[in-house]
């Protein structure tokens, strides 16, 4: 009962979030001059006053804007939402579209932060404050701090230039008739790249946090007993002490949906991949609003979404932990 | 080398070059393009954008094609005649052609086009195709065009790309704009809309009952969206793709990449392009708006140095906003406006603008066209060199509608940075920009300097409607002196554009469109 | 912990002394290049595409304008740490107000404030900054704006973390029964205790203001009247083939900036915060 009424509220606060979100994304991007009706004009180099004139009202450009603020609520909640102009294209169709791309791409960077990240924090907090230690941490630091596009412009330099081994732009290079296996094939070489380049900022920091979370972990009682057991080295290292601390790291890895998806634009720019993140430049760039909003209100949905999944989780399993 | 042997390797690298031309086409095969841009949508006749126009251009046909040398040949059109008036041209149309859902291509579809397809929609030939009253359709072979006044550059305006045929059936009576069959288009074209992956690439398979029997060679022609311009040139580079055209790799690229044992460059198939690129002025300006300052800032430019390090010397140094290949109106004997810092600084001295305490004369915002690489380069280059002579100039970006919203309607510009492309004919790629009858409030590409003068207007008037090319030529000239005396615009470079293929793709610049035409030619020699 | 045993903590920890000697690498750059290169980075200075070491005269050869890229790197130095400076600055300063207003006050305008706080975290910062720099216009201003509108929230948070511990410590509630006015608790007795994270923090925040900057530049969103090492980038990239130096230079740059900054930042954390050990 009380975990109901928490959800109650959790999905209360998201939703007023969301809410408040659609409200300050109208508004930023009703602060540009000129309105949509102007871009379109230009760009179809057909603007007679005229014709201006009835896009606009088309629009509903021409009311006052609390108006059109409550007519955009009122599509956001319909799921009306509305034509890309730039693209000829409903913005749903678009974003639908687009959207596996960076579900793979995303999904496969954070499986890899995390599984490097965890390996090699583990490693560093065995030899805590010894060679591998400092090599590992000094390793994370250069993950950290080299820019994206660098990594990303650097694997291409050496991959694609130098050795001709992986393809450099774009989601899949067969037309036409292929079988499931060799399409699989062909879009995991076109994943690489793109996945190691979005995924290595994150593999230093779950290397640090991992590091970190092991090394409160290891002089704690349980695990001491556990040695005095006698167990096993690797037993005690996986079933005793990571499990634990990786629970930080899943808390870490749902929240940083939002910042991977801003990852995402530069590393899509890049390697050609079709995502929503270069939609969303494209869009942007192009003034396409309404394909603007759409991407920026799918991003804060799926972001909360996450974050209530990820605190949903946290309180189930953290009473368990702690009776352990 | 022993001499018999060096003439004997001479006599074989030879006969392999003659087999290479004389080969004959091989049926078969997929031409992969790069696009540089996704194209939101298929309809040309309502855009111009190239990502549009090259893969419209394979799926629609237009009345006529062109050769290198712009002599006319049949393409929907079998022939035509020009009435003695020049008022009236009749179109003899090809028997038997059908649209790709099956429906057989009639006159009505030329009537329907050039009234209420291209003409009052395409932004480039809008005005050539006003002067068309009316479309007669005496029977389904025949179309016959009756015109207010003649329109010289009209013959030369027919390509598919610019006159695109689209099918009455499908479009009549519908709002052209919002037509499902912009992003499924049904065209008579030698190869037909098969797929689009967005985001990735659109998919075109052969027509097989395309009206040129045999053709088109290829079986399929695939556009793949490659938006990073050193990705498009690693893909021709590697193979990935086979084409990449309109120069979209970088400059610096294109000449180690033409040296490639497997690609070959060419400059041919863009005279419906001919871009000149320049720096304009806002006639309404306090500062720029005086003759003398604008003459001052044209000799602070070294042309030579634009086109070396950010063409790559792919054009010329332009002395006028006509491009070279224009041979039918170019002219070189304009005033012209040697690079000299010196003269620059004199005249912006004697217009009464002297250097102030801080050793600058006035300030100036430059604004340029917010497509491709160069012209950030050029705004750079050029607000260092204004620098030099004493003017506090510093560079504005945009994205396109409020660069458009601000040279077209706002009006708070001083000097702005793009091209223009001439299309066949001045008459239609440059009158829009200067003539005083074309100042059209918020649309693009329109006269934005707002440069009037009646003599340009009448020559301008009267090269439009009068068919002798001699008289033309005159004309012509006559605008091109006027330009570059009262210097509303700072002709840059006459841009050559370049296509850059692998060997094997035969045929694709034997027409002047070059790439936006429809490929029925070209093949693909084996590996 | 009291402020003789700090500079010796700080010093003792290498970390520290690396991040700093690096950032004081930085400095000196920032500084060199208008003394070095009085004429700017804009003007050309040889043939283009010079590669690094073919001339002597330009050691880390010109870009496609031929223009010096050492004198670029110098000069973008200025900009690149300015930028990323200014926007950390102002992020303090809007999350330091937030975060002291939610936790002082908590209740309504806790709520409040923190559903904004939310809504402003929930849109993927990147792609919030370039909806702001691509509507107003790119410019340093409009930069700097859109990083501090992404940054602030952090800040905020971690102010109202301090606060909310603070408020329940004995001290707090002695001046609260003495009759202290708010705004002097807040100032001369909770604020002094929250500055420490708040410094270590804002050595990262400067990392990955100057990171975001870059990006931004990358994408063509920098200001096109400064050199930036991002912009450095963005030109770059179009000319890759030709010279991947163009890229890899100002990127390298970046990147010992950053580092140098994260360096800075644990060697401060691990100085003053003597709670977490290891």
């Amino acid at each position: 009962m009380n975990f109901l009424r928490y959800l109650l509220r959790r999905l209360a606060q998201a939703a007023l979030v969301l809410g408040l979100v659609i409200v300050l994304q109208f508004l930023l991007l009703h602060l540009a001059p000129g309105d949509v009706a102007d871009v379109i004009a230009g760009e179809s180099q057909a603007s007679d006053p005229a014709f201006v004139q009835q896009l606009r009202s088309e629009l509903g450009l021409d009311r006052p804007l609390p108006m059109q603020l409550l007519l955009h609520l009122q599509r956001v909640v319909t799921l009306d939402w509305g034509q890309a102009h730039s693209m000829d294209a409903p913005v749903w169709q678009l974003i639908a579209e687009r959207l596996p791309g960076t579900a793979l791409l995303m999904v496969s960077a954070l499986l890899l932060a995390i599984v490097l990240g965890v390996a090699l924090g583990i490693l560093a907090a065995l030899h805590a404050r010894r060679g591998l230690d400092g090599l590992i941490s000094v390793l994370a630091l250069l993950f950290y701090a080299t820019p994206g596009f660098l990594v990303g412009i650097g694997l291409i330099l050496i991959f694609t230039v130098q050795l001709q081994w992986l393809p450099m732009s774009g989601m899949s290079s067969l037309y036409g008739d292929a079988s499931w296996w060799q399409r699989s094939v062909d879009t995991a070489r076109h994943l690489l790249m793109p996945m190691v380049s979005l995924s290595l900022f994150y593999v230093a920091i779950y290397t640090r946090l991992m590091r970190a979370a092991m090394l409160e972990v290891l002089p704690m009682d349980h695990v001491r007993t556990a040695r005095a057991k006698g167990l096993g080295r690797w037993r005690i290292v996986w079933h005793h002490a990571a499990r634990n601390a990786l629970l930080p790291i899943v808390t870490m890895a749902g929240l940083q949906v939002s910042s991977l998806l801003g990852g995402s634009v530069i590393v899509e720019t890049i390697f050609g991949w079709p995502g929503i993140g270069r939609l969303a430049f494209e869009a942007v760039f192009k003034r396409d609003v309404p394909l603007v909003m759409g991407i920026l209100l799918l991003s804060s949905v799926l972001v909360l979404l996450v974050s209530l999944l990820v605190d949903l989780i946290y309180t189930r399993l953290d009473p368990r932990i702690r009776l352990r | 080398m022993i001499p018999v042997l060096k003439s004997l390797a001479a006599l074989v690298a030879l006969s392999a070059s003659f087999a290479a031309v004389a080969q004959a086409p091989v049926r078969g095969g997929t031409l992969t393009v790069a696009l540089p841009t996704e194209p939101a949508h298929l309809n040309s006749a309502i855009d111009t954008t190239q990502q549009v126009k090259i893969v419209a251009g394979k799926i629609y046909s237009g009345l006529l094609k062109y050769d290198l040398k712009m002599n006319m040949q049949p393409d929907l059109a079998e022939s035509w005649s020009l009435a003695p008036d020049g008022r009236t041209i009749t179109f003899k149309l090809r028997k038997g052609v059908k649209w790709h859902d099956g429906r057989d291509f009639s006159s009505a579809d030329v009537a329907y086009s050039i009234m209420k397809g291209f003409g009052p929609n395409n932004g480039l030939v809008r005005t050539t195709f006003a002067n068309v009253e009316s479309v007669q359709t005496p029977d389904a072979h025949t179309a016959v065009l009756v015109m207010r006044q003649p329109a010289a550059a009209l013959m030369n305006a027919l390509p598919v790309a610019t006159a695109t045929i689209l099918p009455a059936h499908i479009y009549d009576n519908t709002d052209i704009r919002r037509n499902p069959a912009n992003t499924r288009p049904v065209g008579t074209g030698p190869f037909m809309f098969s797929e689009w992956r967005r985001g990735d690439a659109i998919v075109l398979v052969r027509n097989p009952n395309y009206f040129e029997a045999g053709k088109p060679y290829l079986d399929r022609m695939v556009f793949k969206v490659i938006p990073d311009t050193q990705a498009r040139g690693a893909a021709v580079e590697s193979g990935a793709v086979d084409m990449v055209f309109h120069s979209t790799v970088a400059a610096s690229d294109a000449r180690r990449l033409a040296g490639l044992k497997n690609l070959e460059l060419t400059t041919d198939g863009y005279h419906f392009d001919s871009t000149v690129s320049f720096a304009e002025f806002n006639m309404q300006h306090p500062i720029v708006g005086k003759r003398e300052v604008r003459q001052a800032l044209a000799h602070a430019i070294d042309r030579k140095f634009v086109l070396d390090n950010v063409w790559m010397g792919f054009g010329k140094v332009a002395t006028s906003p006509v491009h070279y290949g224009l041979r039918q109106a170019h002219t070189d004997s304009v005033p012209q406006y040697a690079y000299d810092l010196k003269r620059a600084e004199q005249l912006l001295d004697e217009a009464g603008f002297k250097r102030g305490a801080n050793g600058m004369r006035f300030k100036l915002t430059i604004d340029f066209v917010p497509f491709g690489d160069q012209y950030p380069k050029v705004a750079q280059y050029v607000r260092q060199q204004f620098v030099q002579i004493g003017i506090d100039a510093d560079v504005r970006s945009s994205d396109f509608a409020t660069w458009v919203r601000r040279i077209w309607t706002g009006r708070d510009w001083a000097l702005n940075l793009s091209a223009l492309t001439n299309a066949s004919d001045p008459s239609i790629g440059i009158q829009r920009a200067y003539s005083s009858r074309n100042i059209v409030p918020g649309t693009p590409f329109t006269n934005g300097t707002h440069f009037r003068n009646a003599d340009l207007d009448n020559y301008f008037e009267q090269a439009s409607v009068n068919s002798d090319p001699a008289i033309r030529k005159r004309h012509f000239a006559a605008i091109q002196r006027i330009l570059a005396t009262e210097l509303p615009v700072i002709p840059l470079v006459a841009i050559d554009q370049f296509t850059i293929t692998n060997k094997r793709v035969r045929n694709h610049a034997t027409l002047s469109d070059g790439v936006y035409g429809g490929f029925a030619d070209v093949w693909m020699a084996p590996n | 912990m009291t402020m003789n045993t700090l500079p010796r903590r700080l010093l003792s920890s290498l970390t520290f002394v690396v991040g700093t000697g690096l950032l004081l690498a930085m400095l000196v750059m920032a500084l060199l290049g208008p003394w070095l290169y009085p004429q700017g980075p804009w003007t050309v200075a040889g043939a283009p595409m010079t590669w690094p070491g073919a001339d002597a005269a330009l050691p880390l050869g010109t870009d496609a304008l031929g223009r010096d890229i050492l004198a670029g790197l110098l000069h973008g130095a200025r900009v690149s740490l300015l930028i990323g400076a200014a926007a950390t600055a102002v992020a303090l300063c809007v999350g330091i107000v937030v975060g002291t207003l939610t936790g002082y006050f908590g209740g309504w305008v806790d709520d409040l404030l923190m559903r904004l706080t939310d809504a402003v975290q929930t849109v993927p910062p990147f792609l919030l900054a370039i909806v702001v720099v691509l509507i107003v216009n790119p410019s340093v201003a409009s930069i700097v704006g859109a990083i501090a509108l992404i940054s602030w929230p952090t800040v905020a948070r971690l102010v109202r973390a301090e606060f909310m511990r603070l408020r329940e410590a004995d001290f707090v509630s002695a001046c609260r029964l003495m009759g202290m006015r708010p705004a002097r608790i807040i100032f001369v007795q909770m604020l002094p205790n929250a500055i420490p994270p708040i410094v270590v923090s804002s050595s990262i925040m400067v990392a990955s203001a100057i990171l975001i900057e870059s990006g931004l530049a990358f994408l063509g969103l920098g200001d096109p009247n400064v050199i930036s090492w991002g912009t450095m980038v963005g030109l770059g990239r179009s000319d890759l083939r030709a010279g991947w130096y163009l890229v890899v230079i100002p990127g390298l740059a970046i990147m010992l900036s950053v580092l140098a900054l994260n360096l800075l930042g644990d060697g401060l954390n691990d100085a003053l915060n003597t709670r977490l050990s290891p």
